[in-house]
């Protein structure tokens, strides 16, 4: 479970103006919550905070009882997988192959098996047929397909995604889905970050509604 | 003016099969195209092509033929400085068709202007209102009348609180909504859209069609691509790209998707 007590959030450059003001919630981690709103009205800035890339002005988050300011960033890594809104920024590697295996390379825990597994996720994520292929020269759905491919070779216990369909194809939007009802499965959950009301109403057990106010729960279709 | 595109071929260097075959097309101004395909069939390079934002090496790789007709150049919008200045430009090329693959960059931005998906990429002032005058200032445009038109467009799309920010600090969502109302303030007679609305929520997304429609109105043609079909019910032609070709969808199949 993620907890957060009442947690106040403003950027440095506009710290009068805080993006979130006193918020507490709970959040399952063994279902798939979905995160609605109007542009900046901060859900970018919620999953940010629940990574520890962002740290709360006050209050505390809680991560399976862990107050995240005394959790070091990769530790939280390691537990929970984080899409960007914008898949460029978190694209390193030379090639499609190597930014599946580069962690495992730097750890030197690169092996017969992790190779199979990257393997069988591009195959999966349909990047199998240029694996030598520069990310940056993707297509931001192509590029969304390859970072989520490269989150599971952690297979961590959450997964928080941004606009995960923004650029998706139909064919691909259908990959992305069999994804979350299977990690929904193993009880492994998710946050879903969207304005595709379709895709949310599908595949989300809760659904949270974000204004410049607060965020409230919404009555859900599933 | 029409963008006209005959036997269009394009292959990534190094591959064995094209990525655009054969491709035609007649792109007029006053049209919304809507340009449909899967990931990854070339939709994005076929509109890096037009509006020459492929790197200069990629030059080999292009054969067939990309033009700028400009016939039909009376029929630009005459009120305003710009226009006058691109309809002078077009009347010199009047009886040349200019061809779109040999121009440099700087003169194919006189007629085209292109977003696309990553809004990081195109920002190019540090706050939101210099962003906007930035094409007024280019075309020209008197201080008052360039603050009207700001004020203006800044009204229509909510961006008040944006005004004075820096563009580069704001949401996804926010970044493509103060990059759309900057190139519509360009004012150029094409202008291509490539998933460059992707994140704006759908309570502005009414305003945006409202505005691209308008934009049509003042004889400006645009070419969409939007995955969620979106900008379906206002396109005036839908081309489909699959493996490497590019076909009109008939009337009939574009009511089928209204
Ligand atoms: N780095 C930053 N510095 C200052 N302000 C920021 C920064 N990033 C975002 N903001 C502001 O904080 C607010 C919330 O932004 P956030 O990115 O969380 O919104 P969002 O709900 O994800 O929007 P979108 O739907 O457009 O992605 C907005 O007003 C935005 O302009
Ligand atoms: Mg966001």
């Amino acid at each position: 479970m993620i907890q957060l007590q009442n947690v106040t959030f403003a950027y440095p450059s506009h710290i009068q103006q805080p993006v979130l003001s006193h918020l507490s919630l709970n959040l399952r981690l063994d279902i798939c919550t979905g995160l609605i709103g109007r542009n900046g009205t901060g859900k970018t800035t919620f999953g940010l905070l629940l990574m520890g890339l962002l740290q709360p002005v006050d209050g505390n988050i809680y991560l399976n009882g862990k107050n995240l300011k005394d959790s070091p960033l990769h530790q939280i890594g390691s537990q929970i997988g984080y899409l960007f809104q914008n898949p460029r920024q978190q694209l390193f590697a030379d090639t499609i192959i190597d930014e599946l295996l580069f962690p495992f390379t730097l750890q030197q825990t690169d092996s017969c098996e992790v190779r199979k597994r990257a393997d069988r996720l591009l195959t999966l994520f349909q990047l199998d047929q240029n694996r030598n292929t520069n990310p940056l020269s993707l297509s931001t759905g192509e590029q969304k397909r390859l970072v989520l491919a490269a989150l599971m070779m952690n297979d961590p216990d959450y997964l928080i995604l941004d606009e995960p369909t923004n650029g998706l194809d139909q064919e691909s939007r259908g990959i992305l889905g069999n994804l979350i009802t299977e990690r929904i499965m193993m009880e492994k959950g998710l946050l879903l970050i969207s304005h595709d009301q379709p895709f949310v109403n599908q595949h989300c057990h809760s659904v949270l509604s974000m204004n410049e106010k607060n965020v409230r729960e919404v009555a859900c279709a599933t | 003016m029409n963008i006209c595109a005959s036997e269009l071929n394009f292959t990534f260097p190094g591959k064995r099969t094209s990525l655009l075959r054969d491709v035609n097309f007649t792109w007029k101004q006053g049209q919304v195209v809507v340009l449909q395909g899967k990931n990854g069939v070339g939709k994005s390079t076929l509109t890096r092509i037009i509006c020459k934002a492929l790197p200069d090496d990629y030059e080999t790789c292009i054969s067939g033929c990309l033009c700028l007709d400009c016939v039909q150049a009376d029929h630009l919008s005459a009120d305003q400085p710009a226009a006058h200045e691109s309809r002078d430009e077009a009347k010199k090329a009047e009886s040349a068709r200019v061809n779109l693959l040999t121009i440099g960059r700087r003169q194919s931005a006189q007629y085209i202007s292109a977003l696309f998906p990553d809004p990081d990429l195109q920002i190019l002032t540090p706050d939101t209102e210099s962003e906007l005058a930035f094409g007024l200032e280019q075309q020209g445009i008197p201080v008052n009348r360039m603050n009207d038109m700001i004020n203006e467009i800044i009204s229509e799309l909510s961006l008040k609180p944006l005004r004075y920010r820096n563009p580069r600090l704001c949401s996804g969502g926010e970044k493509q909504l103060i990059l759309f109302a900057a190139i519509l303030l360009m004012n150029r007679p094409f202008l291509i859209l490539d998933e460059a609305l992707a994140m704006i929520d759908n309570s502005r997304i009414d305003k945006v069609k409202e505005m691209i429609a308008r934009h049509k109105r003042a004889s400006a043609g645009l070419l969409l691509i939007d995955h969620q079909g979106r900008f379906d019910d206002i396109a005036d032609e839908v081309w489909s790209l699959k493996e490497g070709h590019l076909t009109l969808q008939s009337r009939c199949q574009m009511r089928e998707l209204k």
